[in-house]
């Protein structure tokens, strides 16, 4: 189990640092060639002179060849900032002031702080965004795709299939802006935006401003996964062991929880870790629709001004989660069947 | 008396092209200690047999008739009531024992839970019937064997441990759906055997099915063999081989290779087995039957009857005679061909 963990560590390192070179090179030397941006220049701020953009270069290291650039670019995402680089861009600065405008992912020339700083402030509300409505869906896909898959046909699979149609053929911000509308601006039930922050003496509040987003947001995933949670089950039930389980006596609960479901889930785990994964990285509709300062209001707003830094800071950002989260998801599926585990 | 008896039953599963009757009036007995073997080809009905008689037939299917195990009337029986018996006293063995223990779970896990599903014993104690369980099938090891996964063992193995998970709770029915079909010939022979030693040692009855007649040859007292979901004729095992009175045995019986006939192409019966959803008329196999008259191709089939002086039945519309002097050309003297 170790050998396997340290192997998926590795290979998770190894499409971390192709996903830098291709940001780099993406944001980088495509960015300048093809759409005449400099990022010195764009540092330098309006209307520079020549010898000030000069002097920028100079100072982010931007006149070095591009192998020397990516050299310090994968140094600084593994060890942050070098004294050298403090000194250079912050003088006389304080280390925490210098942290606020030095990072591992560069620096935000529109908003004059560090990346790091703008995606931690930022990842909070993504990352509770995400759990709440994972939560949610989970809760809602495993115990209704499990049922219909018992009953095929019944009322209940007749009406979760209804769910899934609706679910997936409405985009979130329609649902979302309805359930504004109706739930926020009607009838007062929900704040109609923003975000508090977690406290674990008093989690209500936090919820109170999540509840609705979050659930949104689950709706869409609840509804693929009540699929996958069915189709796994029926075929799982299908399967010789579970016709054995039977045959030893076990109760149906017995056989559904405790010999399919642990079978049936090991899909649906996957595309969990995945899924998770990607929306820590931003839900951009989610998070613009209920005005949720998360990750992706941060990317789409870095976007639109074309904050370089802060774009590629956030694209890289969440290639980490995702891997992270793959090599959790491997984890869990290895000690969920041991068959896994071999190779 | 005996301790299986199933009378007359009926199987029907309903599907979107209408019913299909898998079952249709098969009355058979089975005492204690005594192995009865069930032949036929695929699709004749001797899995939903099985199945009907474990209460394991999904809930498409339909099952009429009596189904006495002991004090038991199986036919009818709410599904908790059935359950409490499943695994304590009628156990099965299935097909293919590399998809049928649990993948995720331990040999242990398993055997402990068939234990504890039916004995109020503890973790322990669970554990101590698993080692022998898995003794008594001998498998070397008992004790680590608890701590691997299916996975990690090889096909004999499995079915000996699904084996010795049938029979930990000592049950008083075994009933064994094609144990060695799955396996290659040389497991097959070792599983067998095994199946022969238990046979003395735990006092069951045993269901065999199969549709290998040298695996009846070498286990079991008596055989129904079956066709079309019909039993066309039930004797035991030295009258079946000595004095074959079925023209669908006969077919079987010359299906089997044999030492004698090295080298030449094998019998086979021509056709195969009617749709039981549009069953022919009469008897079943006449279609297939080289020696089939007007009357087998017509209502009523051909009931059971006793053959003199055997106590053999066979369904059949051929005389006696004619029976005797054919059924002579595929009797094998010695009876494992």
């Amino acid at each position: 189990m170790v050998r396997f963990l340290i192997r998926r560590i590795l290979g998770g390192a190894f499409v971390v640092l192709v996903v830098t070179l291709a940001v780099f090179v993406l944001f980088g030397p495509v960015l300048t060639w093809k759409s005449n941006i400099s990022p010195a220049r764009l540092y330098a701020g309006k209307n520079p002179s020549p010898q000030q953009i000069e002097r920028v270069k100079a100072l982010l290291g931007l006149d070095q060849p591009y192998y020397v650039q990516y050299a310090n670019t994968l140094r600084r995402l593994v060890t942050g900032p070098t004294q050298d680089e403090r000194d250079r861009i912050c003088p006389g600065s304080t280390a925490a002031e210098c942290d606020q405008l030095l990072g591992r992912f560069g620096s935000s020339f529109a908003k004059q702080r560090s990346v790091d700083s703008l995606i931690w402030s930022r990842f909070p509300v993504t990352l509770s965004l995400a759990i709440v409505a994972a939560l949610i869906w989970m809760l809602i896909s495993i115990p209704f795709g499990v049922l219909s898959a018992i009953r095929p046909r019944s009322l209940l699979d007749r009406g979760s299939t209804v769910f899934v149609l609706v679910g997936q053929s409405l985009p979130v911000y329609y649902i979302g802006l309805l359930a504004l509308y109706f739930l926020a601006y009607k009838y007062g039930l929900f704040p109609l935006s923003g975000y508090e922050n977690f406290s674990i003496t008093n989690p209500w509040p936090w919820l109170y401003h999540l509840l609705l987003p979050a659930t949104v947001l689950a709706l869409q995933f609840a509804a693929l996964y009540v699929r996958i949670t069915r189709s796994q089950m029926l075929d799982t039930l299908n399967e010789d062991y579970v016709r054995t389980a039977r045959a030893k006596g076990a109760s149906e609960s017995r056989v559904v929880v405790r010999h399919a479901l642990r079978n049936a889930s090991l899909p649906i785990v996957t595309m969990f870790g995945l899924d998770l994964g990607l929306l820590l990285g931003g839900a951009i509709l989610i998070e613009v629709t209920f005005g949720l300062q998360g990750l992706g209001a941060l990317a789409v707003e870095a976007a639109k001004r074309l904050d370089v830094p802060t774009t590629a800071g956030i694209v890289l950002f969440s290639a980490i989660l995702i891997v992270v989260a793959n090599i959790i998801v491997d984890v869990v599926c290895a000690t969920l069947d041991p068959r896994i585990r071999l190779e | 008396m005996a301790l299986l008896t199933v009378k007359n039953l009926r199987t029907t599963f309903r599907t979107d092209d209408g019913p299909v009757c898998a079952v249709d009036g098969v009355s058979l007995s089975v005492d204690a200690g005594q192995v009865l073997g069930i032949v036929g080809e695929s699709g004749c009905g001797k899995s939903a047999m099985s199945l009907s008689i474990m209460g394991l037939l999904p809930t498409s299917a339909t099952v009429e008739g009596s189904i006495q195990l002991g004090e038991h009337q199986l036919v009818g029986m709410p599904n908790s009531e059935l359950r409490t018996l499943r695994g304590s006293e009628v156990a099965m063995i299935f097909q293919d024992p590399m998809t049928s223990l649990n993948p995720v779970m331990t040999i242990g896990w398993q055997l402990e839970e068939a234990v504890r599903l039916h004995q109020k014993v503890s973790r322990r104690e669970a554990r101590a019937l698993a080692v022998a369980g898995l003794a008594a099938v001998a498998i070397p090891s008992p004790e680590e064997r608890l701590k691997t996964y299916p996975h990690e063992l090889s096909g004999g193995m499995r079915q000996r441990v699904m084996i010795a998970m049938a029979l930990l709770n000592r049950p008083r029915l075994l009933i064994a759906d094609e144990p060695t079909t799955a396996l290659d010939v040389t497991t097959q022979a070792q599983i067998l055997e095994l199946m022969r030693d238990l046979r003395s040692e735990v006092d069951a009855a045993i269901v065999l099915i199969t549709h290998d007649l040298g695996v009846v040859a070498e286990v079991c007292d008596e055989v129904a063999v079956m066709y079309a979901g019909r039993i066309v004729e039930r004797a035991s095992v030295d009258e079946l081989f000595a004095r074959p009175q079925h023209p669908y045995t006969w077919g079987l019986l010359a299906s089997l290779p044999g030492r004698n006939r090295a080298g030449e192409r094998l019998h086979q019966i021509v056709g195969s087995p009617p749709s039981l959803m549009n069953p022919p008329a009469g008897c079943r196999f006449a279609p297939r039957c080289a020696m089939a008259m007007d009357v087998c191709r017509a209502d009523p089939a051909p009931a059971l009857t006793e053959v003199a002086a055997s106590g053999a039945v066979v369904a059949c519309h051929l005389d006696a005679a004619t029976r005797a002097r054919e059924g002579a050309r595929f009797a094998s003297s010695e009876d494992s061909a």
